[in-house]
């Protein structure tokens, strides 16, 4: 196997065999391997962690101004919310991500009889470890804004959207970027626990080169190290600019 | 007070969560004459799912960017015998299975059989059942010639042996040196036989053990050369033998036997010797002699 062809298939991964098609779910997106499938999954499952994660935040921030003032309703109305919010972060923080994973594919099918392909279940495993910590990563997004400047940005003329856009998103945004960023390069590198379950990722991928082919440990795995760190901080330079860009905008 | 609500709510779920999946006790688990067979989901959808793994040479692995192997070829065949009881054609889909969920997922009933070189031993026999062997095959200890030629098993008394992570060598290689009446060895798990021998190549352990067609396959097309006077070498006499059957849900006779018979008509159509001779015969890369194995007998009437 020549270097060109190690690299292709750490990218694109083994062709899928076609029995390994489910034709209830959309084919094409079952053909993915690699890394392209790491970051299909990554991509996706922080798209969909982020309204899990928003609305887990919004639960557990509470009404603008805290709970301890309003109406004995209300009050039970929004304990009855943040406990189970509470509940599915604590748990679902709680457990190592192998262990997760292990669940996502092993639940479905013994409680609902659902039979659901691979990269799919990936996604949700990934979604619910993301968009748990991106719940904890809005939350102090959230507290970085003093109700002070709001209340000024008020009292100078802004209306409400002007105060969104123009004081509470990019203060949010600058307070939350480092951790945003932490974020998806850990689920980007954790995505490789996938391995357990066969879904063929990139680290699947390298295994199974170096299960069939005569090349040598150490250049497969350095290829893939290569390809983890290159895109991480690849990811990690843009994010410093970008939050150049949020702090920017915010000393104007 | 709100924290140990919480608390209390996430013991709750968890225990919820645990009642729901845990198995029965003492309880039939899946009883063939009330809830469908196996057997009869398969004819009537037309498909059986197979878990199938493909990350240990000659078993199932990838190969020219397909996948190929023992357990492949076996089971490809199974099906086309398993068409005539079903009196219908069925499509075959797999599912990718690990060592870590080939019991499990067959267990839960997501796969209808699973094939991944699993070695019938009877705690894997008590959560579920096994068609009769379709592969023999014995576990030695793989070991760096630089070190010493000619090892036996006890001079690995007391030394440090790599395992593939959830294999059965891990509680037969114990009980092997206890019963000896030798120094226990100390076991290392890897996630990978790869990642297991090259620790082996680069003296981080004293031997790597699995079943043999395995780790010498392992070995060979990882580049190393295996062979009592070359870089690497099998302990020539094994610790446990190894019986490669089909993993197929507890308690589900009509399958176990539907499957049972596809193998027998396999063996007696010759076709079986076939698949076996093309990998594990003379010419392949790691032959594993059929010597006495036979596939279990049976009487035909």
């Amino acid at each position: 196997m020549s270097l060109y062809e190690i690299i292709r298939t750490l990218l694109i991964g083994y062709p899928i065999p076609p029995e390994m098609i489910d034709p209830n779910f959309p084919v094409f997106i079952q053909r993915i391997g690699g890394l392209n499938l790491t970051l299909v999954v990554t991509v996706l499952s922080l798209l969909l962690g982020t309204p899990l994660g928003l609305v887990l935040a919004m639960t557990r921030s509470g009404p603008h101004g805290g709970i301890g003032r309003l109406p004995l309703g209300e009050k039970m109305g929004w304990w009855a919310l943040q406990g189970p919010a509470t509940v599915i972060v604590e748990v679902i923080r709680g457990i190592p991500i192998m262990i997760l994973v292990l669940l996502t594919f092993y639940l479905p099918y013994r409680l609902f009889r659902l039979r659901v392909p691979p990269i799919i279940l990936a996604t949700v495993a990934l979604s619910l470890y993301s968009g748990v910590y991106l719940s904890e990563i809005f939350r102090s997004g959230f507290r970085a804004v003093d109700e002070r400047w709001v209340d000024a940005a008020h009292t100078l003329g802004l209306g409400k959207w002007q105060v969104l856009l123009k004081i509470k998103l990019p203060i949010t945004l600058r307070a939350m970027l480092p951790a945003l960023l932490g974020l998806v390069i850990t689920i980007f590198k954790d995505s490789s626990v996938l391995m357990v379950v066969g879904v063929p990722e990139l680290t699947f991928s390298a295994r199974q080169i170096q299960v069939a082919e005569p090349v040598s440990y150490a250049l497969v795995l350095g290829l893939v190290l290569l390809i983890y760190w290159s895109l991480a901080t690849t990811g990690s330079v843009l994010c410093n600019r970008l939050e150049k860009v949020c702090s920017k905008h915010l000393s104007e | 007070m709100k924290n140990l609500a919480v608390v209390l709510v996430t013991a709750i779920v968890f225990l919820v969560i645990g009642i729901l999946v845990s198995p029965k006790k003492n309880a039939i688990r899946y009883p063939a004459s009330v809830v469908q067979s196996t057997f009869e989901v398969v004819k009537k959808q037309g498909r059986v799912i197979i878990g199938i793994g493909q990350e240990a040479a000659p078993f199932g692995y990838m190969e020219n960017g397909k996948l190929v192997g023992f357990d492949v070829d076996i089971v490809r065949a199974m099906v086309k015998k398993l068409e005539k009881y079903a009196a219908k054609e069925i499509k075959i889909e797999f599912r990718p299975v690990s060592d870590e969920t080939r019991i499990s997922w067959v267990q839960s009933g997501q796969i209808h059989m699973s094939l991944c070189h699993t070695n019938n031993t009877r705690k894997r026999d008590a959560n579920i059942d096994f068609t009769v062997p379709y592969g023999w095959d014995a576990k030695g200890v793989l070991y760096n010639v630089s070190k010493g030629k000619n090892r036996n098993l006890t001079d690995f008394a007391g030394k440090v042996i790599g395992i593939k992570r959830s294999s059965s060598s891990e509680g037969e290689i114990q009980a092997y040196f206890k019963n000896k009446g030798w120094d226990e060895v100390t076991l290392k798990a890897y996630d990978s036989h790869i990642a297991g021998i090259q620790a082996l190549v680069d003296d981080q352990i004293d031997g790597f053990t699995d079943d043999n067609s395995i780790i010498i396959n392992t070995a060979m097309r990882a580049g190393h050369k295996v062979g009592p006077n070359e870089v690497l070498a099998v302990t020539a006499t094994p610790y446990s033998p190894a019986f490669f059957g089909v993993g197929v849900p507890e308690n589900d006779s009509d399958w176990r036997d539907v499957l049972n018979y596809s193998l027998h008509d396999l063996w007696n159509s010759g076709e079986f010797l076939e698949i076996y001779q093309k990998w594990f015969g003379p010419d392949s890369m790691c032959p594993v002699p059929l010597g006495s194995n036979r596939m279990e007998p049976y009487v035909e009437g």
